[in-house]
Parts: structure tokens; C-alpha cells; sequence
């Protein structure tokens, strides 16, 4: 007999070992935090989303170096850059020490004049070509004129200025000693686009680290203090905080879980045993997320396996019924029936979040849904098995059973306490949500604070307002965003923004380059106005004769494409303004220091253009996690009606079925109130809790309204019934106690919730004869 | 130093009465006796892009220890102002007026240096941007400036400051490509 126990117990053991394996080695894991969050809205919301997740602006890292002495941070902040060149996981870095390299100024230089945005029809005129020449003999005389002398003979009206002033940003960086630095000279900026995407954690862990190894190496000194910021920088920062605060928190939580289960049933052989069941679930689990989704989220992983805490519940059930008496088949036969609906009742609850068009949700409702099955299929056929015969726990707390029943004889305190929640909940106006999504960021405020302070001195665009633009083609697009320009200009006038960027800025539309090519004169007409507007003028004859060419050149020049600035920085920020998917074109305009969105919002719809939308990012994300939050609820109601047929189904009664399902109830709203009472605003977490807490519940009401066969039994059932509370309390407890909302919000809520459940359950149980159990 | 010249309004200084060989420290220490005064130039800019020099006339200003004007009368009016971190250039007749910030453009704060550097005598700051060489003696001398730093050097080559005694007499900016600009103080124009 031993000799089977022991083979069988190895056989389990290797098999749990063998899939454990098998899941972590065949079911990838990913880290994209963004395939978490629902894509919602319509399709140009859809698409601009996905660009600011994938696209350049989650991929900017901005950089501090901060310091005392701002010429050694102009020094470190050009080894730097050069390290950024070379090392070629930046498609861009910039730190204000040469806007556009040499070849970019000559191709910009080479078209200027279909470029300059102030061309007209009379820039070629004789008057002002004079006066272009007369401004030009005064540069030539001013002490600035080694600044403003270059490029006199080739373009004397200053065509290549005007461009260079539109294409850097007017209200740029402070420059110092050549580089960025932020206006109290504190801190030397730079700027760089990664290769890898911005949500990718992985690869943009590994980018940062390598940068700051680099600095390392450069400031060797260490008196120059490295800091980086950016939506990348948040990703990775996060998960490595929420990795951090999983393992810790699981290690204590689960030495506290084990410790408790042997003291409350003295056997270490039983701990063991409890483990089997979660274990499986978990491996099944992974497994089935794997085959559906080909792959499984880091953070769907973590979550599924706190809510897995119910499947702890089952074995215990088996293992406190034991009494080396009865064979644990027997036992476990006995009080199958109401585990199975237990266990039913639980994964239509958790089904909820399976049809919700939350990606993250759905991963996590399947999980869930697969391992709680497992886990009762587990302790239903294979734990019997694997107990030891004539093995029966040593503790059997009747004393606590005791208590217990002392406790429900009040059985009016539940109605009371949920008539004083609801109260609460009234008073407070029902206003539960947190309707922000920026307070389910693990990102600390301080971080947000320094980010939007980098923004500001590096005139980077916020990751928030931008104005879109629908064609279907390039040119429509572009041709659009230009007759936008004077709209735009008029609501910075208005101090509504500070400023904005277009692709048309720097890739003007090819209606636009051939009109001023149109105002480009012919050879003979420029030659003899030019020869006038030079008379008189002490300039060397043939002096300006590459300017004569280059208007010639000009004149026949193909409109300047996309293709030719390939390469280039201005090619790359254009990419990351300009978007096609499946031949349409989208035109982005961000805009900077929008302080009044909605007012933004009502001039563009006052503009009338059904191709331009404004969309504010925060709020469009706040919005989508809204209307999912309310789909949630619906799909949870509807649960809910499945739970109360399927208990109906298995009960068939219906006080029956309210017995289970009132205290469910009351517990919810007890623990609503707790939440808000404790200064928690509900989220999707809180939601998805709730659902852990409904399953919980209803293990407890079912198993506390059952016919028990013998007071022995029922005793040692509801002691099973406290120590289940009692680990979920361990648990989600030290959850609790992390400086992560989302685990803080799952933990105060499962903790609070368990408890309150099997109070509720308690005390609204049908009356059994306690006399019994009381000699 | 300026005012040395407008009518010897700084009385020479009998210390240095000797024909020995000037340092630099002695010139600027006998430099910095400026005070607010005024005076007025006339200056040559010569180009290879042109035939003949263009000639400007005008007056310099000096507030120390940070306010300098160049502002040109003749032929057309322009003016520059130099106020402690801000250089403001003005041409009233095109309307044209530019202000910008000598720290973001840290060349042209060094080339502007130069000038405030000689007027109050101030050497470390000179020294900082600038090789100094003095030539001549007392009663004559001329002093080059060559900039260290090869972004400011892509603006000037070499200014030069000519001189007699406590003052300055004529400066020259010779830049990188061969074009230069010679002014001359002469009397305030009227």
C-alpha cells in the first residue's frame, strides 16, 4: 500500500514538474503592456492610438545629465551623443549640437526655393531684389557679419533662412556652449528615438540599462547625476517595480499561507497535498492561454494566479473532512455535489471577463476559468489517490466552530450593517469610480512631474492632444494639413497652444512646391532685374552667378518627395507625422501646451472639416476604460442571472438559492463601502476582484447551507471554511500592503471581501441543531 | 579709454612714462579706467565679395561694465546694443529688430567679450576665450586677440586693438576667409 502511495505520489509529483516545464518553456511570455489595453472607439481613434503606443513618440527618450558645472555637462552630453551614434539602437539622438548635418542642410539647401515658406510672386521683383541686395551690404558691414555672411552669393533673399527658421522650433531648447540645457543651466538635454517600440519592455530594459552603463563609463568622476524619462522609461520601470513587489509579496505571502496551514492542521503532509490542486490549474491554465492566444501577458500571469486563490479552497475541503475513518473517495463524493456548483457558479463568474473586447480581461477570464476547473477536477479525482490511508488531520478547531456559531446568532447585525454601507454609499452621491486612468499608474506623481518638466525644456510634444487628418493619398494630406496652417497660427495667437508640429512643415505638398517654382523667373527676366536691382552696388561682377544658376536649376527641379529625404532626421520626424495603412493616409499634428482641451475640442469641430479630428489621448483612454468598465457591469449581470439559474438548477429551491445568494450580496455591499470608506476609488481591478470575491462567496454560502450529515461533519466542514478565509486573508493581506495601486486594489478587496463573505455566510445560514455540538 | 581720446578726458598716467615693453596685464589695468562716455568711429568693412570697401560712420557707446552701442548713422541707421546677456540689433528703416541671447549663442558672446574684456580691463575673462599678445610699447601699442575655441575661431581669425597710451585708437576683425573690417575713433559727429 505504501509502496502504491508512493508511486503514485512521485507519479504526480513529476507530472506537475513535467508541466510546469512544458508551460514555461513552450507558452511564451510577453511583456507588452499595451496588448493590455483595450483598442477602442473609431477606426482613426484605433489608429492614432496604436501610433502613440508603438510609434515615435512612445519610443523618445528623454534625457537629463544634471549637474553643477555646465561645461563639463556640455562635454559628458557630447560623449554621450556620440555613443548614441554608434551604438545603433537609436534611430535618432540629438542633443542640440548640430540640428541638421551636413548633407541634410545641402538637400534643404538645394530646394530651397520651392521650400521657403515666404516665396511669393514679387520675391524676384527688381524693387526687392534691390532691397535684398542693400539688406545684404549691411550684413556684409555689421560686426555680426561672419554669421550672417554665408551663402550670400547663392542665395542673396535669404530663401535658406526663412526655411531654417520654420523648420527649428522658435521656441526651442536653451543652447549653451553648443548643446541643450534646460533654462537654469542646471541640466544638459538630449533627446533620442529608440529602435525597439516603446511599450516593448524587454528591449527597452535593455537599451536603458546599456545607456547607463555608457554614462557610466563617461562620467567617471560620478558628479553628474543621469536621468532618464519617457513613456519607455515608465514601461520598464514599472514592470520592474510590479515584477519586484510580485515576488516579494508572493514569497512572504506564501510562507505565511504554508506556516498557517500547519498550524491550523498540524500535518506538513497536508500542506503538501493542498498544493497539488493550484499547481495543476496553474500549469493547465498557462497552457490553455498559450494554445488560444499564442502567447500569455506578464501581468495576466501574476493576476491569474491571485485569483487562482480560490482553487485553495477545494483541497481543503477534501482534507479537513478526513477522519482515517471514511476512504477519502468517500469523502470526497460526499461533498461533491455542492462543490461542483460551487465550482460552476465561480467560472460563470469569472466568464464575464472572458466576453468583454478587453484583451487583458479575456486572457485573464480564460485563465481563471481553466484553473479553477482544474483545480476541483484535481482534488475530485486525483487527491483521494494520493492521501495516505487512515491519514487524518489532528487539529479540528471545534472551539473556533463555537465561536462561530456565538457570532451568527446575531443575525440582524447583517441587515443593519448593509443598511449603514448603503447609507454611506448615498451620502457620498454612489461616486465609487476612479475615472482616471492616470491613477491606476504605478508611475509615482514626482516622475510625472519631471517628465512633463523634461517636455517642457526639450519643447517635446506632450503624448496627449493632437489634431489627426484623414486623405487618401499623401498629397490630399498634405495639401489639408497646409490649409490648416492659418487656423492653427490663430489659436496659438490665442494662447490656446503654445505651438504645434506638421509634416507639411517640413515636406511641403507638390501643389505647393510647383506654385512657388511657378514664381521662380525665367533666365533672361531674372538676369536683367537682377542687373538693375545691382546697379550702383559695389558687389565683384559674377559674384551672385550661383545664384543665377540655382534659380535655373529650380525652375526644372521635380517637387522634393518623401524618398529624398530618406535618412535624414527631418525624413524620421516626418515618418512619425505622416501614417498610411491600406491606402489611406492619416496626418498628425501634435500640439503643445494645450492647458484647455475641451475649448480646443470646440474650435476644430467649429472649423467644420469632417477630414480633422481632435483627440485627447488622456481622455480618449479614460473614456474607452469607462465604457469597458460599463460593458464589464452588464456582462457581470448577466452572470449573474447564469449563477442564480445554474444554483436553482442544483438546489432546486428558491430560498435555497437565496440563502446563497443574499449574503453574496450583502457582502458586496459591505465591502463597497469599506473601499470608500478607506479612501479607494473602484477600478477595473477592483472590478475583476470582485469577481474572485463573488467565487469565494459562494463556496462559503453553499457549503455552509448544506445538509450536513453529522455535527462532526458540519464541524469540521465550516473549520475548513475558516481556514480557507483564513489563507485568502494572508494572501491578498500582504498584497494589500504594496505601493501599487492595482495590487493594493486587488488585495484590500479579496482580503476585506473573503472576510466579509463568510461572516454574511455565517450568520443569513440556514439554522442547523447547534445543540449537539455544543456538549 | 575711449574717453583718453574725446579731448583727453583721462589724464595720462605718469607711471608709465618708461618706453619699456608693455604686458598685457599693465595695458588692461591702464584700460580699465573706463567710465560712460562716448565716441565717435568710422569703419571700413572690406569683402571679397566686393569692389570696394563699404564705410560706415557712427558712434560707440560704453556703460560699464556691461552696456555697449554701436550705432551707425552713415550710410542707412543701424544699431547694436550689447546689455549684460542680451544683444538687441535694430534697423529702424526696415523695421527689422532681433533680440537674442549672448548664452545661447555662446560665439558671439565670446566675440562680444572681447570688446567689453579691453573697455573695463578685464583679463581672466579675455584669457578664457582668447590668446593675447601686446606689442609695441606705451606710447604705442597694439594688442591681438586669438580666439582658443575653434567654433568661435570659424567667426573671427584674429581682432586687433590699436593704441596710445590709456586709449584705443582703431580695432580691426579679421576673419577666417580673408574679409575684414578696420574701424578708427575719431571725433563725435555732429
Amino acid at each position: 500500500m505504501i509502496g502504491q502511495l508512493a508511486g503514485r505520489s512521485l507519479l504526480c509529483g513529476s507530472v506537475i514538474a513535467l508541466g510546469l516545464w512544458f508551460a514555461v518553456a513552450t507558452v511564451p511570455v510577453d511583456t507588452d503592456l499595451s496588448r493590455l489595453l483595450p483598442e477602442g472607439g473609431d477606426a482613426t481613434q484605433r489608429w492614432v492610438l496604436d501610433q502613440l503606443r508603438r510609434g515615435s513618440t512612445a519610443r523618445l527618450l528623454l534625457i537629463a545629465l544634471e549637474g553643477r558645472d555646465p561645461e563639463r555637462l556640455a562635454e559628458q552630453s557630447g560623449t554621450l551623443l556620440r555613443w548614441m551614434h554608434e551604438s545603433r539602437v537609436f534611430r535618432y539622438a540629438a542633443n542640440g549640437s548640430e540640428l541638421l548635418s551636413q548633407s541634410e542642410r545641402e538637400r534643404l539647401f538645394r530646394y530651397r526655393y520651392m521650400l521657403s515658406p515666404v516665396l511669393g510672386p514679387d520675391t524676384f521683383s527688381r524693387e526687392h531684389l534691390r532691397a535684398a541686395l542693400e539688406a545684404r551690404l549691411q550684413d556684409l558691414a555689421s560686426p555680426l557679419a561672419a554669421a550672417l555672411k554665408s551663402s550670400i552669393d547663392a542665395d542673396p533673399t535669404g530663401e535658406f533662412r526663412s526655411l531654417l527658421a520654420r523648420i527649428t522650433p522658435w521656441r526651442g531648447p536653451t543652447r549653451h556652449l553648443g548643446v541643450w540645457f534646460s533654462p537654469d543651466l542646471k541640466r544638459a538635454l538630449l533627446l533620442g528615438e529608440t529602435q525597439a517600440q516603446g511599450f516593448d519592455a524587454d528591449a527597452q530594459s535593455v537599451v536603458q540599462a546599456a545607456l547607463r552603463q555608457a554614462f557610466e563609463r563617461i562620467d567617471a568622476t560620478r558628479t553628474t547625476r543621469l536621468v532618464l524619462s519617457g513613456p519607455a522609461v515608465f514601461s520598464v520601470e514599472a514592470r520592474e517595480t510590479i515584477q519586484a513587489e510580485v515576488w516579494r509579496l508572493g514569497l512572504v505571502a506564501t510562507a505565511m499561507v504554508l506556516f498557517f496551514l500547519y498550524a491550523s492542521y498540524g500535518s506538513a503532509r497536508l500542506v503538501a497535498l493542498s498544493a497539488v490542486p493550484i499547481l495543476c490549474g496553474a500549469v493547465v491554465a498557462t497552457l490553455g492561454v498559450g494554445l488560444v492566444y499564442g502567447g500569455i501577458n506578464g501581468i495576466t500571469l501574476a493576476f491569474g494566479i491571485t485569483l487562482l486563490g480560490v482553487v485553495n479552497d477545494y483541497p481543503i475541503h477534501l482534507l479537513s473532512q478526513l477522519d482515517g475513518r471514511t476512504a477519502p473517495s468517500a469523502c470526497i463524493a460526499a461533498i461533491w455535489p455542492t462543490m461542483c456548483l460551487a465550482v460552476l457558479t465561480t467560472a460563470l463568474g469569472f466568464s464575464a471577463m472572458l466576453f468583454t473586447g478587453f484583451p487583458g480581461l479575456s486572457q485573464l477570464g480564460l485563465f481563471a476559468i481553466l484553473g479553477v476547473v482544474t483545480g476541483a477536477a484535481v482534488t475530485r479525482f486525483c487527491l483521494p489517490r494520493l492521501v495516505p490511508p487512515g491519514f487524518a488531520p489532528t487539529r479540528l478547531g471545534f472551539r473556533l466552530v463555537r465561536l462561530l456559531d456565538a457570532v451568527a446568532r446575531a443575525r440582524s447585525i447583517v441587515p443593519l450593517a448593509v443598511l449603514a454601507a448603503l447609507l454611506v454609499l448615498w451620502r457620498s452621491g454612489w461616486a465609487v469610480w476612479a475615472d482616471d486612468i492616470a491613477d491606476l499608474s504605478p508611475v509615482p506623481r514626482e516622475q510625472q512631474r519631471l517628465d512633463q518638466e523634461l517636455r517642457d525644456a526639450l519643447g517635446a510634444p506632450d503624448v496627449r492632444a493632437v489634431i489627426a487628418v484623414e486623405a487618401a493619398s499623401r498629397e490630399a494630406v498634405l495639401s489639408s494639413s497646409e490649409a490648416l496652417e492659418p487656423r492653427l497660427e490663430s489659436l496659438v495667437a490665442r494662447e490656446m497652444l503654445t505651438g504645434y508640429e506638421m509634416a507639411a512643415r517640413y515636406l511641403p505638398s507638390q501643389a505647393t512646391q510647383r506654385r512657388r517654382q511657378g514664381f521662380l523667373p525665367g533666365a533672361e527676366t531674372l538676369a536683367r532685374d537682377f542687373q538693375w536691382a545691382l546697379a550702383g552696388l559695389p558687389f565683384k561682377p559674377g559674384v551672385f552667378d550661383p545664384f543665377l544658376a540655382a534659380v535655373a536649376e529650380a525652375r526644372t527641379l521635380p517637387p522634393l518627395g518623401r524618398e529624398a529625404l530618406s535618412g535624414t532626421a527631418i525624413g524620421l520626424r516626418i515618418d512619425s507625422l505622416l501614417l498610411e495603412r491600406g491606402g489611406r493616409w492619416l496626418a498628425l499634428m501634435p500640439l503643445r501646451g494645450v492647458r484647455d482641451s475641451a475649448r480646443v475640442r470646440a474650435e476644430v469641430t467649429s472649423w467644420q472639416e469632417p477630414a480633422a479630428s481632435f483627440l485627447d489621448l488622456k481622455d480618449e483612454s479614460n473614456h474607452i476604460v469607462v465604457s469597458f468598465r460599463d460593458e464589464m457591469l452588464r456582462l457581470v449581470a448577466l452572470g449573474v442571472l447564469a449563477i442564480g439559474s445554474v444554483l436553482f438548477i442544483g438546489l432546486r429551491s428558491v430560498r435555497a438559492v437565496l440563502r446563497v445568494v443574499v449574503p453574496i450580496a450583502s457582502a458586496l455591499v459591505l465591502l463597497t463601502a469599506l473601499l470608500h470608506a478607506m479612501g479607494e476609488q473602484l477600478s477595473l481591478f477592483h472590478l475583476a476582484s470582485f469577481l474572485l470575491v463573488v467565487g469565494l462567496g459562494l463556496d462559503y454560502a453553499l457549503f455552509f447551507n448544506r445538509r450536513h450529515s453529522t455535527l462532526e461533519e458540519r464541524g469540521r466542514i465550516l473549520y475548513g471554511l475558516c481556514v480557507c478565509c483564513g489563507t485568502t486573508v494572508l494572501v491578498f493581506g500582504a498584497l494589500a500592503f504594496s505601493a501599487l495601486p492595482v495590487l493594493r486594489a486587488i488585495g484590500l478587496t479579496a482580503a476585506l471581501g473573503s472576510t466579509s463573505s463568510l461572516l454574511c455566510a455565517a450568520v443569513l445560514a440556514r439554522r442547523n441543531d447547534a445543540a449537539g455540538l455544543l456538549s | 579709454m575711449i574717453g583718453a581720446l574725446a579731448g583727453g578726458m583721462c589724464g595720462a598716467n605718469p607711471v608709465f612714462a618708461s618706453e619699456h615693453a608693455l604686458a598685457a596685464e599693465e595695458l588692461l589695468i591702464a584700460l580699465s579706467k573706463g567710465r560712460e562716455t562716448e565716441v565717435g568711429f568710422e569703419e571700413a568693412s572690406f569683402s571679397k565679395l566686393l569692389t570696394a570697401p563699404l564705410v560706415t560712420r557712427g558712434v560707440l557707446r560704453f556703460s560699464p561694465p556691461s552696456r555697449l552701442e554701436r550705432h551707425t548713422l552713415a550710410p542707412y541707421e543701424e544699431r547694436q546694443v550689447v546689455d549684460g546677456d542680451r544683444i538687441i540689433h535694430e534697423r529702424p528703416a526696415e523695421g527689422v529688430r532681433h533680440v537674442l541671447s549672448l548664452t545661447d549663442h555662446p560665439e558671439l558672446r565670446a566675440f562680444v567679450e572681447a570688446f567689453r574684456g579691453v573697455l573695463t580691463g578685464d583679463l581672466a575673462t579675455l584669457r578664457r576665450s582668447y590668446e593675447l599678445t601686446v606689442e609695441g610699447t606705451r606710447r604705442e601699442w597694439s594688442m591681438d586677440l586669438r580666439p582658443h575655441d575653434p567654433a568661435l575661431g570659424q567667426l573671427v581669425a584674429l581682432i586687433r586693438f590699436y593704441g596710445e597710451n590709456d586709449g584705443v585708437t582703431g580695432i580691426e576683425v579679421r576673419a577666417v576667409d580673408g574679409d575684414r573690417s578696420v574701424m578708427v575713433m575719431k571725433e563725435m559727429p555732429q
